[in-house]
């Protein structure tokens, strides 16, 4: 560990994140709003570290519940489909 | 001048054609968001369509999705300086939309994934707009932060705040109401 630190301070940032930054980003994690190097970081500290796993599988848990609701209406879709391909032929008529 | 009359016609269609017909699935998703209901959705997006028929004329071809969501956004809100207030969303409402469970008896786990989707819609529904319409148009109706903001009016970085505020809003009510994260399968 020490000797982990000792590298980190003369590379610069860690190659791994700390729970404070993890739990900072990992909902830009989950949807892909991190660069790639903070990408990295913050899932190599979720893989070792259990709190912050959790967290962020609860994030998730709750982004797919979500997105499982998303209720799309064909019939809805097709009748404004049907309109914008009328008026886009006859548009003489809009109002 | 008939001819160019015509041939401006011809460009107008096609180019409706090309750049908004293909986005009506996503606009009725976000109309959904910003009205509340699925009516008033449908007549959103018309007005939305209508509008970008007229000035789709000084639109250069470049992200059509945010050109169309900030017509929307634009004609929500001359919607509502002519609505009464009491039409704007209802909470209530919301909850009734979400929370269509389905029947999973007799199995564990998907009565478990039940009971968290319908906490979950229950927290959504009672967070404040601000951060609902947010983790909406995010985690419901796909859209980037960036198309997001156009919607909102406000900056990607704004949109990212509140989503991720409301999120952790729903995550601490979920906890607090007993759901387990510490299992394998929530």
């Amino acid at each position: 560990m020490r000797l982990f630190s000792m590298v980190n301070m003369f590379m610069g940032t860690p190659a791994v994140a700390s729970c404070r930054h993890a739990h900072k980003n990992v909902q830009g994690y989950l949807d892909g709003t991190l660069d790639d190097r903070n990408s990295k970081r913050v899932a190599l500290h979720l893989e070792t570290c259990r709190r912050c796993g959790l967290e962020a599988d609860s994030y998730l848990a709750i982004k797919r519940s979500l997105a499982s609701r998303v209720d799309v209406d064909v019939d809805a879709v097709q009748r404004i489909r049907a309109f914008g391909e009328r008026f886009s032929i006859e548009n003489d008529h809009l109002p | 001048m008939v001819i160019d009359a015509t041939m401006k016609d011809q460009e107008r269609k096609s180019a409706f054609s090309m750049y908004v017909l293909p986005e009506i699935e996503v606009l009725l998703r976000v109309a959904k968001t910003l009205t509340g209901r699925h009516s008033d959705a449908e007549d959103l997006v018309q007005d939305t369509m209508l509008r970008a028929f007229r000035s789709i004329d000084r639109f250069d071809g470049k992200h059509p999705r945010a050109w169309l969501l900030t017509i929307m956004r634009n004609a929500e809100i001359n919607r509502h300086r002519k609505r009464r207030p009491e039409l704007i969303k209802d909470p209530e409402t919301t909850v009734a939309m979400l929370s269509n469970e389905p029947d999973h008896k007799g199995d564990p786990e998907r009565v478990a994934d039940g009971m968290l989707d319908a906490r979950v819609a229950h927290m959504l529904a009672s967070l404040p707009p601000l951060f609902r319409n947010a983790v909406e148009l995010i985690d419901l109706d796909g859209l980037s932060y960036v198309e997001a903001g156009e919607v909102l009016g406000v900056p990607s970085g704004t949109v990212m705040s509140r989503v991720h505020r409301g999120r952790s809003r729903i995550r601490k009510y979920l906890i607090d109401n007993g759901i387990d994260f510490t299992k394998d399968e929530v």
